[in-house]
């Protein structure tokens, strides 16, 4: 048996690091700091700021802010025709925007300085944190000196009757069971258990799985690709560049597609009496040398074929519109995609003629139910359509009850001729006024224009609009995600405990006399409950124990809870 | 600052993260023969069988022999009207040296296409591509886009317009032997 040595006072002990001191904030982000080069940088100060969570928490305050920007001001990528607009309308307040890269948020320097800032911030933290915790987790639990016990919040101990010696390696046991890593013991048998380590290695996964999250968003922005796809029923579309609208290719090329071809066959759309769409849905083929697989395409049902998805996104209308010149020759047969824009339930397209001379163009509006109204209504209706239109309806429901186009008829230069145009943007700088305006039913008769054209609106589709994506990088970042949410659990949930433990012999002679300390750096009140469980099941592991309050020397001093 | 809050907003910069971009940019291949937007490779044609613009039917396998040169346009597209004229006078210099000449019409109707031809005087037929496949396979990302063909294999692709004088020199580096 091991004679004891009282424990010195606290208040006369020097400190022991490797007893219970609780870690300061600071050191238990970070850990340490590693030596030279960092100490050296530490000196400097640029390290610390570096290291420090302000600088974190006031870099990611500006991206948070900063992607923000975009749902307040149009993008380029996604709202080009917008932008444009904005160019035209306020071209002041449009060159200060586009010098500041606010139309393309995402691409400027300034945001990619902020998100690039945080993640070397994050790096900064991470690697002294990470090597800290390496270096914890390969080292054993420390082995404390003999002398005073540190502050504790909790404190037991109990009695049995079996010798120290053979107490140990029970408790030892015991303690594994729970979960405790144990460490050795000093000359006087008292001996440290610590149980939490997730907690510390569930913080470093979570946050360096942003980096394994940057990694799968880096591969998809390299070899990936968006766009959209816009395709009228009983049209066939191929997955090619050529066939994507929107088209926004990786940095390393664009030899992922796959050339198959969709066919829409049939596209359904239900709507709410108030005129919201309620569902849609598009009842696609995917062609494939020769192979035909059948699928229905809805908003939350997306095709996923050879690594390409394709996305419901939205629909419209499409107008066959037929344009004859004066000789009864067909200048124009095609149909055109409609917008919706203007008034509730009306939809604009473009017509272009190149082939006419001077070329020509319409400007079409189309109502899927035209309402018949009154000359004062129609009058203020065509007011809101502009000048030139004349209608004597408005726009009913969304459902095609009665179709009917009103079109605005446009004479001059296109300023089409070598110049790539959007096909549904008609640039009427050269065009002058409209020469005259007109209407047709769907399949009704045709309107002759005073300049000598018809135009005919023989058939109405409906196209339909999916977003198709190629993400190479998804299976790295749902990779990332379980990790991140693999260590958002421990590092939320679980909390470090540490318990001493020393195993003295009895002062009556035989047995011994077991005394726990515990400590909890976290969740302290759940402790309370946790301690107590375990100096019972110790106590009843080691057999006919009594439970009391600790025996400790005299002059041992310890917190009581 | 609380832990739970440090996750909070971690959570946030993820969402950041999601939404953000980078820069994008095309690479390209090109290697500068004749003008920079002419690619000289040697890739297999692919095989097509399809329809002309004016209904009749066609296959790529018997242009396989000579020289050929594919242009690919839609006509709702102002570049090609800006390089229709140039290919009407490239058929023409290159006429005398046997090649051959096809079109292929991308993302267009059978009327516009043939207004098109006819408004250009087009002397050469063109396959009626709606659906786009045919180019793709050809790797055309957008029209207007030129192929210059071989004895069944693609020897140079010019994407964006171009001009008779470009095709002229791109068929004589194609036609010169290995």
């Amino acid at each position: 048996m091991t004679t004891t040595a009282p424990p010195r006072k606290r208040s006369d002990s020097k400190a022991s690091p490797a007893d219970a001191r609780e870690p300061s904030t600071a050191e238990s982000e970070f850990g340490k700091l590693p030596p030279s080069p960092m100490k050296a940088m530490a000196r400097l100060g640029g390290w610390r700021i570096l290291r420090s969570m302000r600088t974190a928490i006031w870099l990611l305050l500006a991206l948070v802010i900063a992607t923000t920007i975009p749902t307040l001001i149009p993008q380029r990528i996604t709202n080009a025709a917008k932008v444009a607009e904005i160019s035209q309308t306020h071209p002041g307040w449009y060159q200060v925007a586009d010098r500041l890269r606010l139309f393309d948020v995402f691409n400027s320097p300034w945001y990619v300085a902020i998100y690039g800032s945080l993640l070397f911030v994050l790096l900064c933290c991470l690697i002294p944190r990470s090597a800290n915790f390496v270096r914890n987790w390969r080292r054993a639990v420390a082995r404390p000196k003999p002398g005073p016990l540190p502050a504790l919040s909790h404190t037991s101990s109990f009695q049995t009757d079996t010798e120290p010696q053979l107490v140990e390696p029970q408790l030892r046991k015991g303690l594994r069971r729970a979960g405790f890593r144990c460490g050795r013991s000093n000359e006087n048998q008292q001996w440290i258990a610590e149980k939490g380590w997730t907690r510390e290695a569930g913080s470093l996964i979570f946050h360096w799985s942003f980096f394994v999250l940057m990694a799968g968003l880096f591969v998809t922005r390299a070899f990936g690709f968006t766009g959209f796809a816009v395709i009228v029923e009983g049209k066939t579309w191929v997955e090619a560049p050529i066939g994507i609208d929107e088209y926004n290719p990786g940095w390393y090329g664009d030899n992922t597609h796959q050339g198959f071809q969709i066919a829409l066959d049939k596209f359904e759309a239900k709507f709410r009496p108030e005129g919201g769409a309620m569902d849609f849905v598009s009842h696609v083929r995917v062609i494939d040398n020769g192979k035909e697989i059948a699928k229905d395409i809805r908003v939350n049902d997306p095709l996923s074929y050879r690594g390409i998805k394709m996305y419901q996104t939205s629909f419209g209308w499409a107008t066959r519109i037929v344009v004859a010149d004066p000789t009864g020759q067909t200048v124009f047969d095609d149909f055109i995609t409609l917008a919706p824009k203007g008034p509730r339930n009306s939809w604009t397209g473009v017509v272009k003629v190149p082939g006419l001379r001077p070329q020509g163009a319409l400007e079409v509006f189309f109502l899927p139910t035209a309402e018949l109204i009154s000359d004062k209504e129609a009058r203020a209706y065509n007011d809101e359509l502009g000048p030139g239109v004349r209608l004597q309806a408005r726009p009913g429901p969304p459902t095609a009850n009665s179709p009917a186009i009103v079109f605005k008829e446009y004479r001059g230069d296109l300023g089409l001729d070598g110049v790539a145009q959007n096909v549904s943007v008609l640039d009427k700088s050269r065009l002058g006024n409209p020469v005259d305006a007109g209407g047709a039913g769907l399949a009704g008769r045709s309107f002759q224009t005073t300049d000598g054209l018809s135009v005919t609106f023989p058939e109405l589709r409906h196209y339909s609009v999916f977003q198709v994506k190629h993400d190479p990088g998804l299976v790295v970042m749902l990779i990332a995600a379980s990790l991140i949410m693999l260590g958002l659990v421990p590092s939320l949930w679980v909390s470090r405990r540490r318990l001493w433990v020393w195993v003295r012999p009895a002062e009556s002679g035989s047995g011994s006399t077991v005394t726990l300390g515990g400590l909890a750096y976290q969740k302290k009140d759940a402790f309370e409950r946790e301690f107590n469980t375990l100096t019972k099941k110790m106590n009843r592991r080691l057999g006919t124990g009594t439970e009391q309050h600790p025996t400790l020397p005299e002059q041992v001093t310890l917190h009581n809870k | 600052m609380s832990t739970k809050l440090r996750h909070l907003l971690a959570l946030l910069a993820l969402g950041a993260f999601l939404v953000s971009g980078c820069a994008s940019s095309v690479a390209s291949s090109t290697q500068n023969v004749c003008a920079p937007n002419v690619a000289m490779l040697n890739e297999p044609m692919p095989d097509f069988k399809g329809t002309l613009i004016d209904g009749s039917s066609v296959d790529l396998n018997t242009l396989k022999d000579g020289v050929v040169v594919y242009s690919v346009w839609g006509s709702w597209c102002g570049p090609c009207r800006k390089e229709a004229p140039q290919l009407v006078e490239a058929f023409r210099t290159l006429s005398t040296r046997s090649v051959a000449f096809m079109g292929i019409d991308v993302r267009d109707s059978r009327v516009n296409a043939a207004n098109f031809e006819r408004e250009f005087s087009l002397p050469f037929s063109s396959i009626f591509d709606e659906s786009s496949s045919l180019a793709a396979d050809l790797k055309v990302p957008s029209p207007p886009a030129t192929l210059v063909a071989k004895d069944g294999r693609i020897r140079a692709r010019i994407l964006g317009g171009t001009d008779a004088k470009t095709i002229s020199c791109v068929v004589t580096k194609v036609e010169e032997p290995h």
